[in-house]
């Protein structure tokens, strides 16, 4: 016999040892040894592995069966009559059990979506020891900025500290041998990895960063320069400073986690950014601003509020003599620190990292999903009561024959079960099978693994138990404790009469009406934000960015020269004009800060050409445009919008110069105090969740073009983009033409509205179709039941109407109810919602009487379905029935 | 006394027919042989301890063997009641087969 039998497998051998004495363990075990070389002889180990185990099994389960005996037969019969009466009224089973599992799906969708939000950045194994330097001056808002000087003295001084990471997200030009394209380029302390853990897949980051020009590139940015080959040892071009540099590639990771707040495509070591700004501005106090993040690692044993609490003596011992010397107080500096893992959902501006969320939203799908569920359980109920009162005459004669109450419940409780394991078997296939979908919607990358885990599973058979004891229970009680003699007597009735029933209905109806009444707010607010007017007209504007940040070339201004001259009169091209703005063409492009009366107001700076305002349609509202016909206005001259007017209370703006009321926070060789020549109406240059800032227009040549915008003749493009790339090949020919509509882009700013809409839009239909399913089942029943009666009205006279308006006329009812509970929850709700926005739509009232009505519509529609084929059946069958 | 179900008469005829070294192994190979059916090891050991219930079966402990892990092995051996049984059985056995071949004999007669 080979070495390579396996032994006993451990869980059969648990088994047996809770199976069996001690001793017998012992003696039995021995014998299963003995013959398992036996059994498993001259077969590949793979096999035999397998042989063994269900071998075990057909061990076991007689075992198991002779100790269990009378539970196994007692649970088989329950089991096969609830079976037989899932066959028996097969449109209540499939309606109960589907409803069940739609919502359960529907639950499993939400919740992984929720907890996904939930886990962000937790999956680093320091994570709860990780912190992120806050700051904020003057009582502004703190964001997670610092200074590159901070890291290294907040370690020489806290011994509490053990690891200090500086990080800075920017993005850069990078150049492959076949690839020019902007990049989000990270930089970083050595120590990167030491903190977080992500995935490597070819390489080594042991010094991947603790040199400069080396760099470590995620999957995707590997494939787009380097095409499928393992790029490790390959050379690669970064723009840092206005000059390229070669890097050679150290690492690939594997891509970075969905739920991760570091997000880049490049990472380079952090001494690099002394050839992005020069070393003097990163040897600085006071003149350094603060930008990048820093990360701190805190020993276990130490608290964070402890290392807070020393945070204004050092500031005073760093920064005390530096803010003096500017007549600044050091406290108004104020220090903190942030745990990492906090940063998704909460408050912090944090620039170097993305995608912070809401809370709300979370919360709200939080809410979703438990109420669908809850839909889909108090249907549930609803039909099991209601089917079981259809079956008195089985209760009845279990009794006779002396089933006791226990008895009863039992199996009750155990059909419940039954019916609820179905439905999560179900409901989790149709969850899996919904994913691809459903994260289409969300813009994640989430799967039916989570679930595939031992606390995941063990929830979800936690939440099976539970469903099958509430639904159950309550049925089970009732049916269980009824008199043997009112059962025969035909004297009861359950189900669609009873109090329970109907408040279950109305429970079910308010959160329907809630979920529609809600998803309109919601839609119509998101409608709201994709269609509010963003102060200048986007349609037909086509934006080429010029490249020139690769190396701060001529090719923007010998682009728009070239442009100017050779397309001004193109038929199909109305407007040239160049522009500067970060992440999109109508964005800002620079950045000052002033004091102005005790507080710090940042001034967004949009570098502009003669002639834009007129290319892109923002009214001037006060004074006057740029002109060539005044020199100075290149240098000195700013347009500003109504809310630098309003934010600096200036009462006749035109003609003041900046140091009149405000000054300038940098140091005092770039200050900045230019002349205000017009005023212009607000226009959205950050995207619509954020309230318009403080902007001046300016012509002050601070970086180069960074894009051109022509404004075309509505219609075909076609033409004006094939002039527009001539021309561009002649000035530029190793750049690449890459127009964008700005339509495009602005749409691409609210996907994630529209995944959000998508997903209240979803949840509502789910909601309904629950809702309307368990109406339809109730109905059932209610017609099942009533088949004499409506057999008797119709033989003495009642037309179709009348029984119509009386099997509905109930419903009706429980849904107005339904409704005056309703309007006031979401009244509410949304009013708190809609606090969440800079830009609201007004509540319309319009909304509420409309959800009603969908609902009251959609549950008449049932309702008379079934009601119509009872009033049309042939009276002389409904009588003859028993 | 209640009777043997066939099972159980099989499994006492052979602990007997084994005489010392009947155990739960040498059993169920035994009766796999003879049946030519597959047994589960599960099955065999709950009829035997039922046999032990009634008295029919005793046990008593072998000898440890490195082939077993080192575990000691559970010999079985059949107690007076246990043969009492098996008499019985035998007994019913005989009577009701009893006349079996002539009366096979004529019904394969009486259709052909």
């Amino acid at each position: 016999m080979s070495k390579a039998t396996p032994s006993l497998p451990a869980w059969g051998r648990r088994i047996l040892r809770l199976l069996l004495s001690e001793e017998d363990y012992i003696f039995f075990s021995g014998d299963l040894e003995e013959s398992r070389l036996e059994e498993i002889k001259r077969r590949n180990r793979l096999i035999a592995r397998l042989r063994l185990h269900v071998w075990l099994v057909t061990i076991i389960i007689p075992i198991l069966m002779s100790k269990l005996r009378w539970v196994v037969v007692l649970i088989a019969n329950d089991l096969k009559i609830a079976s037989r009466n899932i066959r028996k009224h097969k449109i209540f089973s499939i309606i109960n059990i589907t409803g069940l599992a739609i919502g359960l799906a529907f639950f499993i969708l939400l919740i992984s979506y929720v907890r996904d939000e939930w886990s962000y950045d937790r999956f680093h194994k320091k994570s709860p020891w990780i912190y992120m330097t806050t700051v904020s001056m003057m009582n502004d808002p703190p964001g997670a900025v610092s200074a590159p000087i901070l890291a290294q003295t907040l370690q020489a001084e806290f011994p509490e500290i053990r690891n200090a990471v500086r990080y800075w997200l920017t993005s850069q030009a990078v150049r492959s041998d076949t690839v020019i394209q902007n990049q989000d380029l990270a930089l970083a302390d050595p120590a990167f990895f030491s903190l977080f853990d992500f995935s490597l897949r070819s390489g080594s980051l042991d010094q991947a960063l603790d040199a400069p020009n080396k760099v470590v590139l995620t999957v995707d940015s590997a494939s787009l320069f380097f095409g499928p080959a393992d790029p490790v040892g390959q050379l690669l071009s970064i723009n840092l400073g206005n000059q390229p540099r070669d890097f050679m590639v150290e690492a690939v990771l594997e891509k970075l986690p969905g739920n991760s707040s570091i997000q880049f495509d490049l990472l380079i070591s952090f001494e690099h950014l002394s050839q992005i700004f020069g070393q003097e501005f990163i040897g600085g106090l006071v003149d350094t601003p603060f930008f990048h993040a820093t990360f701190l690692e805190l020993n276990e044993k130490s608290s964070p509020q402890d290392l807070e609490s020393k945070f204004p003596a050092y500031v005073q011992k760093y920064y005390g003599e530096n803010f003096r010397k500017y007549e600044v107080d050091p406290a108004a500096l104020n220090l903190g620190l942030y745990q990492f893992s906090d940063f998704h959902l909460g408050s912090l501006n944090g620039p170097s990292l993305v995608g912070r969320s809401r809370p709300l939203y979370s919360w709200i799908l939080f809410g979703i999903a438990l109420v669908v569920l809850l839909l889909a359980c108090s249907n549930y109920m609803n039909l099991s009561l209601g089917l079981s009162s259809l079956r008195f005459k089985e209760i009845g004669a279990r009794k006779v024959v002396g089933a006791g109450k226990t008895h009863l419940l039992r199996q009750f409780l155990n059909e419940s079960l039954l019916l609820s394991f179905l439905a999560i078997a179900m409901g989790t296939s149709l969850a899996a099978l919904a994913f691809p979908q459903f994260n289409h919607y969300t813009g994640k990358f989430l799967s039916i693994d989570f679930l595939l885990n031992i606390p995941s599973l063990s929830i979800l058979a936690g939440l099976l138990l539970l469903t099958g004891f509430i639904s159950g229970s309550y049925p089970a009680v009732i049916l269980s404790s009824l008199k043997i003699t009112d059962i025969f007597m035909g004297k009861l009735r359950l189900g669609g009469k009873n109090v329970l029933t109907r408040s279950l209905l109305i429970f079910q109806f308010v959160l329907t009406i809630f979920l529609v009444a809600g998803s309109l707010i919601m839609l119509r607010q998101m409608d709201y934000l994709a269609s509010e007017d963003l102060g200048y007209d986007y349609q037909n504007l086509v934006a080429v960015p010029t490249y020139s940040f690769w190396n701060y070339d001529e090719s923007g201004d010998r682009a728009l020269a070239a442009f100017q001259r050779e397309l001004e009169n193109h038929p199909e091209i109305l407007a040239v004009v160049g522009t500067n703005g970060y992440g999109n063409p109508m964005g800002w492009s620079n950045r000052t800060d002033y004091k102005f009366q005790d507080s710090r107001v940042s001034v967004f700076h949009k570098r502009v050409d003669y002639g834009f305002l007129d290319a892109v349609k923002i009214p001037l509202l006060k004074g006057r445009n740029f002109s060539r016909e005044y020199p100075s206005d290149i240098e000195d001259a700013v347009i500003v919008n109504e809310t630098l007017v309003r934010r600096f209370g200036l009462e006749n703006p035109i003609g003041r110069n900046f140091a009149e009321f405000a000054k300038d926070t940098g140091p005092p060789s770039v200050e900045y105090s230019p002349t205000i020549i017009g005023v212009i109406r607000d226009f959205h240059f950050f995207s619509l969740h954020e309230e318009i800032g403080p902007l001046m227009l300016n012509m002050k040549p601070e970086s180069p073009w960074m894009y051109i915008l022509i404004r075309i003749n509505s219609g075909n493009p076609a033409p004006a983009l094939a002039a527009l790339r001539e021309t561009w090949k002649k000035v530029n020919p190793d750049k690449p033409f890459n127009p964008v509509f700005l339509d495009d882009t602005i749409k691409a700013q609210y996907h994630k509205e529209r995944n959000w809409s998508g997903i209240i839009r979803i949840s509502s239909v789910f909601a309904i179709l629950i809702a309307v399913m368990g109406l339809f089942g109730l109905t059932v029943l209610t017609v099942s039941r009533r088949t004499k009666e409506i057999g008797i009205r119709k033989v003495l006279g009642a037309d179709i109407p009348s029984i119509l308006s009386l099997i509905s006329r109930e419903f009706v009812y429980l849904i107005l109810l339904a409704n005056t509970a309703a309007w006031p929850l979401v009244y509410f709700a949304a009013a708190k919602w809609l606090q969440s926005f800079a830009y609201r739509s007004s509540i319309a009232f319009w909304i509420f009487p409309l959800a009603g009505l969908i609902v009251l519509f959609l549950g008449l529609m049932t309702v008379c379905v079934q009601a119509m084929r009872a009033a049309l059946k042939d009276p002389v069958n409904a009588l003859r029935y028993e | 006394m209640k009777l043997l179900t066939r099972h159980e008469e099989h499994v006492l005829l052979t602990i007997l027919k084994l005489e010392d070294n009947a155990y739960l192994v040498t059993i169920k190979k035994y009766l796999e042989d003879h049946t030519s059916k597959d047994l589960s090891f599960g099955t065999l050991y709950v009829s035997l301890q039922r046999l032990v219930k009634m008295r029919y079966v005793r046990h008593y402990l072998g000898e440890a063997t490195s082939k077993r892990g080192g575990k000691a092995i559970k010999y079985y051996s059949i107690t007076k009641a246990g043969l009492r049984a098996l008499e019985k059985a035998r007994q019913i056995q005989e009577s009701i087969w009893n006349g079996f071949s002539q009366l096979a004999y004529k019904v394969q007669d009486s259709h052909e």
